[in-house]
């Protein structure tokens, strides 16, 4: 390849007859056009970056809270813990970790507030190798154990902290709803009281605003379920083929069990931002397209203003092809030209970006779900911007290609 | 003044001398009824009006003749970088416009070499780049390329030059230049277009030189228009032109 690009007759016309400094082929439109391939492919890569960063921070804030796959037991089969989770295991290989967990909705009662709210109680010993709670602590520590006056410590998400004006150390209320053995229409409420251990910063507003976590015991006392669960959380070692993973268990754990992938709980969500991310796609590469027929105007002033020397080079024996050829490599030169600095551009853009998200608060999280987005420049968009760019603008060079080819050899020197 | 074939080649000074040279060389170009006419208005303007002329292997023939005469559409024709409306062009008995034009590209890069009027070197190469161009259009690698590009400058004196670029060079020297170009493939016809028209007298001198020594040197065939008498003067056959059609006398 290397050696054909130096042996290749055709690159070296094309790219010296491009880039000389001794002839302005880059005339000032030629610049201002190639501006517009730059800004259109800076444009792409931003909202493909933002898109993508938007998909990967939901995601991640989804399994960092409930795990890659969660399974519900949706009857009291006295099945024991350690075979069932053996079962399952044997199942998924691809399992890393999992652990028990109970929820169950809640009334959080503090200082004449009230709010509905879930309360996950799961397993302290295993929760830090299936979630990643730890690390979303933005006040207090992360403890689930219960405190020297016999309270259980709570982990709450920072939206009810700041509704309910709560810190770490406070006590808050949790009131529950238990059914009467006699009437299952009938409820008792059952009042448990928690000790605020730490806030939590969840990474999603709805998570924020209503999601806590506790031991699974005191969870299970709380809802005087005794040694019951909801189900298992699951870690994988690839979380891409949750979807594939969660197939196979409810597949072969049958209808006791519902198994729900992190994709399942923001189905909607995460359809709405993959059709977006197309449509967002195909929208702003419009502007690429239009600069690309720029640059390809350009490109066909330079067909004309370049009369003098297709004369030449036909006179000399450059055939038809190899002269269309010329001028789409330098079509494609420019197309890549504009595409890299595109990139580049798209790259500090996004580096921007990053730094007035840390500066300032700039996605309303009750809005966006989120309020911070980890921009992901992914090597899939970049390549398919880099490729559509290019295609682009070797489609739009055809015409001024074509015409410098059929030109005859006369035509040209009389130009001169 | 009628040929051998009955068709009208004009009147020819030196055909004598010449005629010794027709025996004993072959036909390496005849062009055959050629007409060349342009749009004008609604109407065509007529350049070529049915004209014919034989080229003998090594000759060397001139064409003169008022501007507008047709000279240089005919020498165009001639070397293929024109097409006629009617007639034929045949290098050594093969139509030439039977080919198609990527043929004909490679046909010319082979064959052929041309020494235009205003030099026609390409701006953004270097004299010897200039020089490479028709052995890189041929395929040759550019390490051979630059070194055959390299002896053939040598030969027209301007190996101290070679990395000029044409707008470094004179008059002189970018003419020179050109002709170390048409001559780097060793073609057998030399096609030059009022190659000392835009030169003054010195260096017109020069090139008419450069190119009765290279042109003996290489046994070439060598097809030329000039306004120049002194030029036209050197040459072994010299056709008038008027008119599009070739002059009763000189």
């Amino acid at each position: 390849m290397i050696q054909w690009l130096k042996q290749s007759t055709t690159l070296w016309i094309a790219t010296k007859m491009l880039f000389s400094n001794r002839r302005k082929i880059l005339s000032t439109t030629g610049w201002i056009s190639l501006v517009g391939l730059i800004l259109g492919v800076a444009s792409l890569v931003v909202s493909m970056a933002v898109i993508s960063g938007f998909e990967s921070t939901l995601q991640k804030n989804i399994s960092d809270v409930s795990g890659h796959i969660q399974i519900y037991k949706m009857n009291s089969e006295p099945q024991s813990t350690e075979s069932l989770i053996e079962r399952i295991k044997n199942i998924e290989p691809d399992i890393e970790n999992l652990s028990r967990f109970f929820v169950t909705e809640a009334v959080l009662a503090h200082k004449g507030k009230l709010s509905g709210v879930f309360l996950q109680g799961v397993d302290e010993e295993k929760i830090g190798e299936v979630l990643n709670l730890k690390s979303r602590i933005k006040a207090g520590d992360f403890g689930l154990k219960t405190t020297a006056d016999g309270l259980p410590q709570i982990l709450i998400g920072k939206g009810i902290a700041k509704d309910f004006g709560l810190k770490p150390g406070d006590e808050l209320r949790l009131v529950v709803p238990i059914n009467t053995d006699l009437d299952v229409s009938q409820f008792q409420r059952r009042i448990g009281h928690f000790r605020v251990a730490g806030v939590l910063d969840l990474g999603k507003y709805d998570y924020d605003q209503r999601w806590m976590f506790t031991s699974l015991h005191a969870a299970q006392d709380l809802a005087e379920i005794g040694s019951r669960y909801s189900g298992f959380l699951l870690k994988l070692r690839h979380p891409q083929s949750a979807r594939e993973a969660s197939m196979r268990l409810s597949h072969n754990l049958g209808h006791d069990f519902r198994v729900r992938d992190w994709r399942d709980i923001n189905e909607n969500l995460f359809e709405a931002v993959k059709i977006e991310k197309v449509v967002i796609f195909f929208v702003i590469f419009v502007i690429v397209v239009a600069a690309a027929f720029n640059v390809a105007s350009s490109l066909y002033i330079n067909v004309v203003r370049s009369y003098p020397e297709i004369g030449i080079l036909k006179a000399l024996g450059v055939s038809q092809k190899k002269l269309a050829r010329i001028f789409s490599i330098q079509g494609v030169l420019l197309g890549g030209l504009g595409c890299t600095l595109g990139l580049v551009f798209g790259f500090i853009l996004c580096f921007g970006f990053t730094i007035l998200e840390n500066q300032f608060s700039i996605l309303p999280a009750s809005v966006y779900k989120v309020d911070r987005i980890e921009v992901q420049l992914r090597g899939i968009d970049l390549l398919s911007i880099a490729v559509a760019t290019l295609l682009i603008c070797y489609l739009a060079t055809w015409a001024p290609a074509r015409k410098a080819a059929q030109m005859t050899a006369v035509e040209g020197l009389r130009h001169d | 003044m009628i040929n051998q074939n009955g068709n009208d080649i004009g009147s020819e000074r030196g055909f004598g001398r010449d005629i010794d040279r027709n025996l004993r060389q072959p036909i390496i170009l005849s062009a055959k009824n050629i007409t060349k006419s342009y749009s004008q208005g609604a109407g065509f303007l007529p350049i070529l009006k049915g004209l014919s002329v034989e080229v003998t292997k090594g000759e060397s023939l001139c064409i003169v003749g008022s501007s507008g005469a047709g000279k240089s559409t005919l020498l165009h024709i001639l070397g293929t970088l024109d097409r006629p409306d009617s007639g034929q062009v045949e290098f050594h008995g093969e139509n030439l416009f039977e080919k198609s034009e990527d043929e004909l590209a490679q046909f010319r890069n082979s064959k052929m070499g041309f020494v235009f009027q205003f030099h026609h070197l390409l701006a953004e190469f270097t004299a010897l780049e200039n020089v490479m161009m028709p052995l890189r259009i041929s395929g040759m690698k550019p390490a051979e390329a630059s070194e055959r590009a390299y002896v053939s400058i040598e030969r027209v004196g301007l190996a101290e030059r070679s990395h000029h670029f044409p707008n470094q060079l004179s008059g002189g020297e970018l003419q020179r230049v050109a002709i170390a170009r048409a001559l780097v493939r060793e073609p057998e016809i030399l096609f030059a277009d009022e190659p000392t028209g835009n030169l003054d007298s010195q260096n017109s001198l020069i090139i008419q030189n450069l190119f009765f020594q290279l042109k003996e040197e290489r046994g070439l065939t060598m097809i030329a228009v000039t306004h120049d008498a002194q030029f036209a003067g050197k040459f072994s056959r010299v056709l008038r032109m008027t008119d599009g059609q070739w002059a009763k006398t000189v």
